[in-house]
Order: C-alpha cells, then sequence, then structure tokens
C-alpha cells in the first residue's frame, strides 16, 4: 500500500512541474467539450434563401411569403437562373425557389403547376432538412387551397377527406432538442479520450527518458506500479467528470432527469477501462509520439462511430454492430443517456456495469500481462 | 542548397511514427469517416403496431422503405413498443389505431409517432420524413377519391427539388471530402513544428547556431521540405483515396486544389511556428495543435451552419483560415465553382496566411533564434 502511494505521489508531482501537461488534463477536454457541445447542434434555421417569379401573381406571392420563415432567411428577388446559379456555386444562397410563368393559371385550371426548388448540396444534411422543409410548406399550401376550393363547390360538408393527423410524441426529450442527447453524450467521449491518452502518456514518458529503469530495480510489484500510476488520472478523470457534468447543466442547460449519483459507479467504471487501455498501449509502444498516436487512433474513431453518439447502435449492420457491443463506450452511453433522459437507476443499468466491470478486470490483467518489468 | 533540402527531406522520411501517423490519416482515417460518420440517418429502426390490419394500413407500412428506413418491424402486442423505445431499441414506433381505415372516410383519421428522443440525431430528420410518407398517402387518397367527383381547379402542385452539385445528398462524399480538409488542417500544423522542433529536441540548434550556415536559410530549407512532403501527400491521396478508392465525382481537378492548398499552408505553418515557438518538445506539439485546432474547428462552419449562429460568433469566423479553406474546397471540388469565383475568398485567405506567417515568424525568432 506504501508502495502503491508513493508511486501515486512522484507522479502527481510530475504532472503539477510540467503546465503543457496540465494543460492536456484540464484545459483540452474542456476546449473539446465546448466546441463539440456547441457545435454538434443538428437545428437547421435561418437559410439565406432566395426566389424568381417568373408569374408576378398574388397567388406566387402568397406561396413566397409562405416560405419566408425562421427556416428560411429572405435575400433578395432574383430574375435569371443564371444568377441563381452564379449565387448557389459561390455559397452565397442555400435554395432558391423558381415560379414558373403559368403557376397560377395552372393551379386555378386543376393542371399540375410545377414549381422548381434549388437547393446548395455542398452540405448533404443541410440540404436534405432544407428539402424536407419545402416539402412541408408546399403541402401546407396545397392543402389550404385544396380546402378553399371545395368550400367554393359547396363539398366540403358532405366530404369526408382522408385527412390524416399524426400525433407525434417525443419520448424522454420531449422537444426533441438535439442537445439534451448530444451534449450529455459527449462525457462519453472525453472520458474515453482524454484518460485514455494522458495514461498513456505517463508510462511512455518513464520508457523515453529512461527512468522506467529505476522501476525494473525496485522491489515493487507490476500491479502496485500500476495501480500506483494511474490513482492521478483517475483523480485527473473525476475534476474532469465534474467539471464536464456542471458545465452541461449551467452552460447547456440541460436537464437531468435522474440523479447524479446513479451516474458515478459507471463512471468510475468507465474511467478504470479507459485507463486501462492508455497501460495497454504503452507497455506495447516505445516512444511518447507513438503512444500518443495508437492511443488516439484506437480510441477517437470508436468513440464516435459505435458509441451511440450520432448513429443509434440499432442502425448499425454486420461488423460494426459487433464492434459496437465489444466497445464499453455504447454501455457507458446508456448509462449516461439513461440518467439524463430516462430517469433511470443503478436498479435499471445494473447489467450495463456489470459488462464495464468484467471490462475492466480483463483490460487491467490484460495491462499487468504486456507490461513487462524486464526489457526484452 | 539543395543538399539541405535533401537532408531535411530525408529527414521527414526516416522520422517513422510521424510517417505512419501522416500516412494513416491521408488514407484510412479518411476512408473511415467517409463511411462512419454519417449525419443523415440510414435504414432507421421502426417498429409498427398495426391494429388496424386493413388494405389501407398495409399500404402505408409499405411506404416506409430504405434508404431511410428498414424494413419495419411488426409488433403484435402495443407493451413492445414501450419496452423497445424504453430500452432504445427501436428510433421509431407507428401505431395504427383499430379504426383507421374506417376513419378515412370520416374526415379523423389518425395516426400516433413515437420517437425516442434520447437518438436525436437520426430521430430528427427520419421523424420528419415518416410524417412526410403519411402526408403522401393522404394525399394520394384524396386524388384517388377526388377522381368521382365532379369538381375542376382543383390545385395540384409539384415541388421538383433540385440538389445542385451532389444530386442524391451524398453524406459520404462530404464526410469524407471533410476529413481530407480536418487531415489537411492538422498535418499542415504538426509537421513544420515537428521538423522545426527536432533540433531543438536534439540540441543540435545550438551547433548550428554558432556554425557557418545561416540559420533563417535552413529554417526556410526545413519549412519547404516539409510543405513539398504535405502537398505531395495531398496531391496522392486526392488521386487515389479519394478519387480511386472511395470513387467520388470530383468537380475540380488536383492542380487546382493543390494551388489552393499550397495557399492554406501559408497560414497552416504560421501556426506551425506559433507551436514551434511555444513546444519544449516534440510530444508537445500534439497537444497544442488540438488547443488551437478545436476553436478553429467550430469557426470553421463545417459542423455547425454559420448562419444559425448567434452574431458575435459569426463575425469570428472571419479570422479561422478553415473556414475559407472548407468554402473555397467545397467551392472547388462539390460545387465545382471557376476559380475566378473563387477569388475573392482566395485573397482573403493569403492575406490571412500572410499575417499568421509573419507574427508566428517573428514569435520563432524572437524566442528561439535570438536566445544566445
Amino acid at each position: 500500500m506504501k508502495r502503491i502511494l508513493a508511486v501515486a505521489g512522484k507522479e502527481i508531482k510530475e504532472i503539477w512541474r510540467v503546465k503543457l501537461f496540465l494543460i492536456l488534463a484540464f484545459v483540452v477536454p474542456f476546449i473539446m467539450f465546448i466546441v463539440f457541445g456547441y457545435g454538434i447542434s443538428l437545428d437547421i434555421e435561418n437559410m439565406p434563401f432566395a426566389y424568381i417569379d417568373y408569374d408576378q401573381s398574388q397567388l406566387s406571392a402568397q406561396l413566397v411569403e409562405k416560405f419566408t420563415s425562421r427556416f428560411f432567411d429572405l435575400k433578395a428577388e432574383l430574375f435569371s437562373p443564371e444568377q441563381a446559379d452564379h449565387l448557389l456555386t459561390s455559397g452565397t444562397l442555400r435554395a432558391v425557389l423558381v415560379i414558373p410563368p403559368d403557376f397560377s393559371k395552372k393551379i386555378y385550371k386543376g393542371d399540375t403547376a410545377d414549381i422548381q426548388f434549388l437547393i446548395d448540396g455542398g452540405y448533404p444534411y443541410r440540404a436534405l432538412t432544407i428539402k424536407g422543409y419545402a416539402e412541408a410548406i408546399i403541402n401546407a399550401f396545397r392543402n389550404e387551397l385544396t380546402e378553399k376550393r371545395l368550400e367554393q363547390a359547396g363539398l366540403s360538408r358532405i366530404f369526408g377527406r382522408p385527412i390524416i393527423r399524426v400525433e407525434t410524441r417525443y419520448f424522454f426529450n420531449e422537444s426533441l432538442k438535439s442537445s439534451y442527447a448530444l451534449v450529455p453524450g459527449l462525457i462519453t467521449i472525453i472520458l474515453l479520450m482524454n484518460p485514455a491518452v494522458l495514461t498513456a502518456l505517463a508510462i511512455a514518458r518513464e520508457k523515453e527518458f529512461g527512468t522506467i529503469y529505476n522501476i525494473y530495480s525496485t522491489p515493487i510489484k507490476k500491479w502496485e506500479f500500476l495501480t500506483g500510476k494511474i490513482i492521478p488520472y483517475l483523480i485527473i478523470s473525476a475534476i474532469n467528470f465534474l467539471v464536464v457534468v456542471a458545465g452541461t447543466k449551467f452552460i447547456f442547460h440541460i436537464p437531468m432527469k435522474g440523479n447524479v449519483l446513479n451516474l458515478i459507479p459507471g463512471a468510475f467504471l468507465y474511467v478504470l477501462i479507459t485507463v486501462s487501455i492508455g497501460l495497454i498501449v504503452s507497455a506495447v509502444t516505445r516512444t511518447i509520439v507513438s503512444a500518443q498516436i495508437v492511443t488516439i487512433i484506437i480510441t477517437v474513431i470508436p468513440a464516435f462511430l459505435y458509441s451511440g453518439l450520432l448513429i443509434p447502435v440499432t442502425n448499425l449492420e454486420g461488423a460494426a454492430r459487433i464492434m459496437a457491443h465489444l466497445y464499453p463506450s455504447m454501455y457507458f452511453m446508456d448509462i449516461v443517456k439513461g440518467v439524463y433522459l430516462k430517469n433511470l437507476g443503478i436498479v435499471n443499468l445494473w447489467h450495463h456495469i456489470f459488462f464495464l466491470m468484467l471490462y475492466f478486470v480483463i483490460l487491467f490483467s490484460l495491462g499487468i500481462m504486456v507490461f513487462k518489468k524486464k526489457e526484452g | 542548397m539543395r543538399q539541405l533540402l535533401k537532408k531535411e527531406l530525408l529527414h521527414i522520411l526516416r522520422d517513422k511514427g510521424l510517417v505512419i501517423f501522416i500516412l494513416y490519416a491521408f488514407t484510412l482515417d479518411i476512408y473511415i469517416s467517409a463511411h462512419g460518420f454519417a449525419l443523415i440517418p440510414e435504414r432507421v429502426s421502426i417498429s409498427v403496431y398495426d391494429e388496424d390490419n386493413s388494405p389501407e394500413s398495409r399500404e402505408l407500412i409499405g411506404r416506409i422503405e430504405p434508404p431511410m428506413f428498414r424494413k419495419p418491424g411488426v409488433v403484435l402486442d402495443r407493451h413492445e413498443i414501450d419496452r423497445l423505445l424504453n430500452e432504445s431499441k427501436t428510433v421509431l414506433a407507428l401505431i395504427i389505431p383499430s379504426d383507421f381505415q374506417k376513419d378515412l372516410y370520416r374526415d379523423k383519421a389518425s395516426l400516433q409517432v413515437l420517437v425516442d428522443g434520447t437518438q436525436s440525431a437520426a430521430a430528427y430528420l427520419s421523424s420528419a420524413y415518416l410524417n412526410f410518407i403519411i402526408e403522401q398517402y393522404s394525399a394520394d387518397l384524396m386524388k384517388e377519391r377526388l377522381k368521382f367527383v365532379e369538381i375542376t381547379g382543383l390545385p395540384s402542385i409539384d415541388l421538383r427539388s433540385r440538389i445542385y452539385f451532389n444530386p442524391d445528398a451524398n453524406d459520404r462524399l462530404f464526410e469524407g471530402i471533410n476529413e481530407f480538409f480536418m487531415v489537411i488542417t492538422l498535418i499542415g500544423m504538426i509537421l513544420p513544428a515537428a521538423v522545426l522542433i527536432r533540433e531543438k529536441e536534439y540540441g543540435t540548434i545550438e551547433q548550428i547556431l554558432i556554425s557557418p550556415l545561416n540559420i533563417r536559410k535552413l529554417i526556410l530549407m526545413k519549412i519547404i521540405a516539409a510543405s513539398a512532403f504535405l502537398l505531395a501527400m495531398i496531391a496522392s491521396s486526392y488521386e487515389l483515396v479519394l478519387k480511386v478508392w472511395l470513387d467520388f465525382p470530383l468537380k475540380g481537378t488536383v492542380y487546382e486544389f493543390i494551388l489552393l492548398s499550397f495557399v492554406y499552408s501559408i497560414a497552416t505553418t504560421g501556426l506551425s511556428f506559433i507551436i514551434a515557438s511555444v513546444a519544449k518538445r516534440l510530444s508537445q506539439i500534439g497537444m497544442l495543435t488540438i488547443v488551437i485546432f478545436a476553436p478553429m474547428l467550430l469557426l470553421s462552419g463545417g459542423w455547425v451552419p454559420p448562419e444559425a449562429f448567434p452574431d458575435w460568433l459569426r463575425k469570428l469566423t472571419f479570422f479561422s483560415p478553415l473556414k475559407y479553406f472548407m468554402d473555397l474546397g467545397i467551392g472547388l471540388l462539390i460545387r465545382g465553382a471557376h476559380i475566378e469565383l473563387l477569388l475573392p475568398n482566395l485573397i482573403r485567405l493569403f492575406i490571412l496566411g500572410f499575417i499568421l506567417m509573419g507574427a508566428g515568424y517573428m514569435l520563432y525568432d524572437r524566442r528561439i533564434l535570438k536566445v544566445e
């Protein structure tokens, strides 16, 4: 026990001395949290938009008015397709509505009126969202006109219309704000990357500077050394955890439905796991730089792809789905979302916690096995 | 001169860790991003509880199709729906009540769509799309019925949406290119900084400072070697990874893109100088790069459209070189804009790069070269 504490104490002193390391430990995760927190908002609004109206009728003006909403920011009336092309190509506009010359005539006659809607495809997600908005606006406009026409014909009373009311209910996130799920989800990402990178650095540093030989020549046991080594990183991660949870509440104003205490056992195990990943990487690499690189490669990509942050695990197929189940992030993500959005307690989450525990035991043992107390 | 350049190039190639990282970033990393980082949901899981089981309800279910949705999972028990949602086993659930078919003739048909809000990224677009399918179905039914009614002049509007430059809204294309830009930015900052710091780390900089060799000439050679290597990597990644491996229909030519990358590399090299003046060791470069890169990324508009930013934040985007690079790169590769159309932004990027380079070099000069 004394030896473990001695290693931990020495490690803390070393961390404290290197100011840049402190930046890496606390500032980088915080910046990441802020950047991604503001950055992964998927709500598309105020798209710069223009129209060409060849019809110049009351009806076409009405339609343009329908488009001017919080989704579209009307910039200008254009007069030629070349102008539209040019402004879309240069990225000034995101969409252009083109109303043909015979628009109102066709509508009143009952022929099909074609409207063109030109969308900038530079950012596909935005393009599809914009297309969806436009379709909804046109549908509403057509329904309105149909109602009017039926009323004129005196049919609105006697005719049963197949209008389907859709009652949409959002579970756990009643206003479907993307940030309510994404921002807490970042806890999973940050507690994966940061502890792993820091721990990998810690041992790689001893190797690169040769101080590891001091350890080889002492009677300290492998597990004692490694345990002592990871204690400071657990403390750093605990602080980061608190900072991110506080930031979620006070900076992004995300409500937490459950109790923060239910998050702690999972978070603790999860950090133990990610620290062990760092240990294993540093045991098999030789230099600081390669330890850093390998850790980033094996943590960043699964963190985003297989954790369920952006892509629901149920949407994955084949190998990707298996990967997601083999990687610890998915389980902790479920715990985080469960506590934040579903008000789940430990009782409901025990099998996730059990899996994380199992994962840790396997990884830490593996870490002890691959860490050689002798060179060669 | 040529000897020096050769020596510096060899130095870069000999640093195995760095070269492997660069190779990885320019190949596999881009490939993985193109295939995995999709924001546009695909094959979203949806469960249906069809209490009505009528031709109409089955027709509606039949319209829920790939690529947006996977084949709907039919559930025979209402409680099963709640369980699936509670455990996040399905993103959407559609409930068709027992008298749906009858209600379609009584002006009061209704459906329930339940959405798992914890999976908001996928839920947002897919639930809107489901609503659209339902509306479309309702409009089609209306048309069918009005065939038998004596009425003329019913409005009918056909919205022809045309997505320019990327007609299928191919997310892979965008995410792959986006990652390509990120990699260029990161390596563009790390590589020159790594080259600059090596002499300092090994202590050989003191030797050079007292040798007759002109230190500024050496620095220049280092930067040229790093930039040449970077541009060569960009060109090969453009041709081999983006065009051949990922089969992207890129609009620009490799020459135009290299020109653009060259202008951009002035800005990133300027940032490199700043990093190299602050970092003490090679391993610290990575950390410093992340500190500078993260805000640049936020301000670039690649993640979140600048139109949706608050005003003060939108003004700050004008100081992010990555923003210009993204706009120009997407303009060139996806929108197929001519270089003249891009010229104003290219000039802005050049000016910004010039300022960063000047500031970076002055800092480096003061802190490293004039210490002795």
